[in-house]
């Protein structure tokens, strides 16, 4: 009886401890695995974050090169002659569904990966990524180097042994240290301070001296090497600026002329500065299309894409018929000309950070680049304005009753005139004979117009008495005997060899004797060669210039550019070329020199063939032409010429 | 004097018979206790893996304020076991920044990371007898098509 009742207490203990066991360990085997859920749900989280920040670096990277958008694949305007700067909304637009883009793409593959230990776990796509900047707290610098995001509209399921647990995958994460927001920032107040179309403004003057045939100067063609020139600086002046802006050595920029056109039409435009619209080349304002942020709209009021196709209507003056005018508008009136100088250009600026790098797969320092596009015109060409005499009229009547130029009363002082309103003393400056400076004195000797007008332009000559001018279509290489009177040789150098160097005649005219003169304006000058339009003269001096005679065999006779080379020695490079040597119109090249020591030194004509470079003779004997040298100091990988 | 026996004999019975239930009800209740500790144990071991685990992708380093899983999924990418960041961040060594951190969360020898795609054996050498648990590290890596790599936490 004692026995059985044991085994009883003993089946009963047994039976107890082991419910007890089963339901502490049912409990904590319950516990495990809803904390492996909850954790898991944390896991996905955490990852999703990591993701969101991969995502949005690639999204920078993206934007930032074409300057804040995605949709289009092409830079985006910031500057179509006035500045159009895009809205922070509208850059967040960007950002945002790029970032969503490839956050899916991770998350599609974390799904597909499943390898989280006995979960299984699905996570949906997201539907909504955002930035958390506005305008002011960008205005404001506060995100210059960091802002935060958020990815919505994502849950994540845990599928364990014993259930199912749900949660949503909302994640909102500081992106941290990023300067897209200072890029944004410094692009903004540069596109409105918008340098580039003051400088370029201020390049409409040169159109005046470039050919009337303008056929467009996009790609390999170039209407208008000057007027592309003074667009080159102010590109490098917009560029400057825009660096200056930043105020940081890790902050590198770059720009680059894309394209250039240039137009002029006589006796048309505005005395102020307009845009030119539809100009025919070189017109590109593309902004981009923006959409809605997350569950908000974005007022955009120059959301729009702009066709880059060129509209090819130009403006054309409209012509007044001489017939209309009447016979004679000409007495008591002058003509005054000019032209309308019409310039266009593109250019793009970039801007690399490297300081801080993204993290993306390739090209992981943050670039933002922005295109601009200056279309303008204006009343231009001073220097060809004309207050013509009644005599002239004639000529300049028929010019203006073509072309609508302004009929304006003469403003010449009434005392350097003769009751008939021609000047007491003729003084012709230039052929072009397009003025008539009363005022001016003379050295020495009357100066008369010769009779007839040029065929071409109808201008007449100046020459000075006695003397004999002879013609323009003179062809002889002879250099014709010295006029009397001090009088000077016209050169008549093509207009080609304003860039090249050195001419190869001898020419006497008095005491004057140019050997090897230079068609650069520098040279030229130093020599007694004066500029004087398209021709240049040698003169006893500068007094004497609008005196002369033309010899048109005396031509420029550009000297071959040789061909530019470098060479290393002792670690030091030198470039060699006839355009290296220092000159008032010579900058260093490149400005600003990046090496510590690198210069131009000109060898002179004739040279020695050694020279002294850092306390070192270096003898060049295998370049016997060259007139100048650049040395690049050893830090330097190239030099140009 | 028979009876005597008979009863003495029930007695040494009822001994014997209660000594071995009192040891196998010991038995029991023992085992059960033991499994017990050791789900208790696991639970633990799992919870510190995984918290751990879930820092790495939230932390962040100063002063830069990178996350740690950003990091290395930037030195997954070039298999280099330093990154370089610019100049605002040169060369951030992510390898010891693990050490660091797996040191101070399951203490020295006590951890190993492995994380094949990019040859990286982190850690200590995972001891050969004893419990060591292996946790799942997914780690996103810097792509356009949203990479990721599986490594792997030991811990014991």
């Amino acid at each position: 009886m004692i026995i059985v009742s044991l085994v009883t207490i003993f089946l009963i203990i047994w039976v107890v401890s082991s419910f007890t066991n089963m339901s502490i360990g049912k409990r904590l085997s319950e516990q495990i695995k809803q904390q492996l859920v909850y954790k898991e749900t944390d896991y996905m989280k955490g990852f999703s974050r990591v993701a969101l920040i991969f995502s949005s670096h690639n999204a920078l990277r993206d934007t930032g090169k074409l300057g804040g958008v995605t949709e289009i694949s092409m830079e985006r305007n910031w500057i179509c002659t006035d500045p159009k700067v895009p809205s922070t909304d509208q850059v967040r637009y960007h950002l945002s569904k790029e970032t969503l883009k490839y956050l899916n793409k991770y998350i599609s593959n974390v799904n597909n990966a499943n390898q989280r230990d006995i979960l299984q776990y699905k996570v949906s796509k997201f539907s909504c990524v955002d930035y958390d900047v506005s305008q002011s707290g960008v205005d404001s610098g506060t995100n210059d180097v960091s802002y935060n995001i958020g990815a919505y509209s994502s849950d994540i399921e845990v599928k364990g042994e014993d259930g199912t647990a749900s949660s949503d995958n909302d994640v909102y994460e500081e992106i941290s240290p990023v300067r897209y927001w200072l890029m944004y920032r410094k692009f903004s107040e540069w596109a409105k301070r918008n340098v580039l179309k003051k400088e370029v403004a201020d390049c409409l003057p040169k159109i005046c001296d470039c050919p009337a045939n303008t056929n467009g100067g996009c790609g390999n063609v170039n209407n208008c090497p000057i007027f592309k020139s003074c667009v080159a600086i102010a590109v490098e002046k917009a560029k400057a600026d825009l660096k200056n802006g930043f105020a940081d050595s890790r902050i590198e920029c770059r720009s680059s002329l894309m394209c250039d056109y240039t137009e002029w039409e006589e006796c048309k435009g505005s005395d102020s500065l307009e845009v030119w619209k539809n100009a025919p080349k070189c017109n590109r304002c593309v902004l981009g299309e923006t959409g809605p942020l997350c569950g908000k709209s974005i007022n955009l009021d120059d959301g729009y894409t702009k066709s880059i196709s060129a509209n090819l209507i130009q403006e054309k003056s409209e012509k007044i018929n001489a017939a209309d005018r009447g016979p004679d508008q000409c007495t008591g009136k002058v003509c005054k000309y000019y032209r309308e100088t019409r310039g266009a250009m593109e250019a793009t600026f970039t801007c690399i950070d490297k300081k801080h790098l993204l993290s993306t797969k390739e090209h992981n320092e943050l670039q933002f680049t922005v295109y601009a596009t200056i279309d303008l015109k204006k009343k231009n060409c001073p220097e060809n304005s004309a207050i013509m005499t009644i005599d002239d009229c004639i000529w300049s009547c028929t010019k203006w009753s073509d072309t609508d130029c302004e009929d304006v009363e003469d403003p010449g002082p009434a005392d350097d005139r003769d009751s008939s309103g021609k000047c007491k003393s003729y003084v012709c400056i230039y052929e072009e004979c397009l003025d008539c400076d009363c005022k001016r004195p003379y050295a020495s000797g009357a100066r008369t117009l010769t009779s007839m007008p040029r065929p071409d332009t109808g201008c007449r000559w100046c020459v000075k008495e006695p003397g004999t001018p002879i013609p323009k279509t003179t062809t002889t290489s002879t250099i014709p005997p010295t006029p009397s009177g001090g009088a000077c040789w016209r050169i008549n150098m093509p207009t080609d060899c304003t860039t090249g160097y050195g001419t190869t005649y001898t020419l006497t005219a008095d005491d004057i004797t140019i050997n090897q003169a230079s068609c650069r304006k520098e040279d030229r000058e130093a020599r007694g060669v004066y500029d004087i339009g398209t021709y240049y003269v040698c003169c006893p001096s500068e007094d004497s210039k609008n005196n002369y005679y033309a010899v048109k065999s005396a031509v420029c006779g550009n000297s071959p550019e040789i061909t530019p080379g470098c060479e290393a020695k002792d670690g030091v490079l030198f470039c060699w070329g006839n355009n290296y040597r220092l000159g008032d119109s010579d900058s260093m090249f490149p400005e600003p020199a990046p090496g510590s020591d690198n210069r131009n030194v000109y060898l002179g004509w004739p040279h020695s063939d050694c020279f002294m470079y850092n306390g070192k003779q270096y003898c060049m004997a295998d370049y016997s032409d060259v007139a100048g040298i650049y040395f690049c100091d050893s830090n330097l990988m190239f030099c140009g010429n | 004097m028979k009876g005597q026996t008979k009863e003495m004999l029930e007695i040494f019975l009822l001994v014997v018979v209660s000594t071995i239930i009192l040891t196998i009800s010991l038995y029991v209740i023992s085992s059960n206790k033991s499994d017990t500790e050791k789900l208790v144990v696991d639970v633990y071991q799992n919870d510190r893996a995984n918290t751990a685990l879930i820092e790495y992708y939230y932390k962040k380093v100063p002063p830069s304020k990178r996350n740690t899983m950003q990091m290395l999924g930037d030195a997954v990418l070039l298999k280099e076991k330093t990154v370089n960041y610019g100049f605002g961040d040169v060369g951030v060594n992510v390898s010891k920044l693990t050490y660091e951190y797996l040191d101070t969360n399951f203490g020295v020898d006590k951890w190993h990371v492995s994380v094949p795609s990019a040859n990286f054996e982190w850690g200590y050498k995972i001891p050969e007898k004893g419990r060591v648990r292996a946790s799942t590290i997914i780690i996103p890596i810097p792509s356009d098509d949203g990479k990721l790599t599986i490594g792997k936490l030991f811990t014991w």
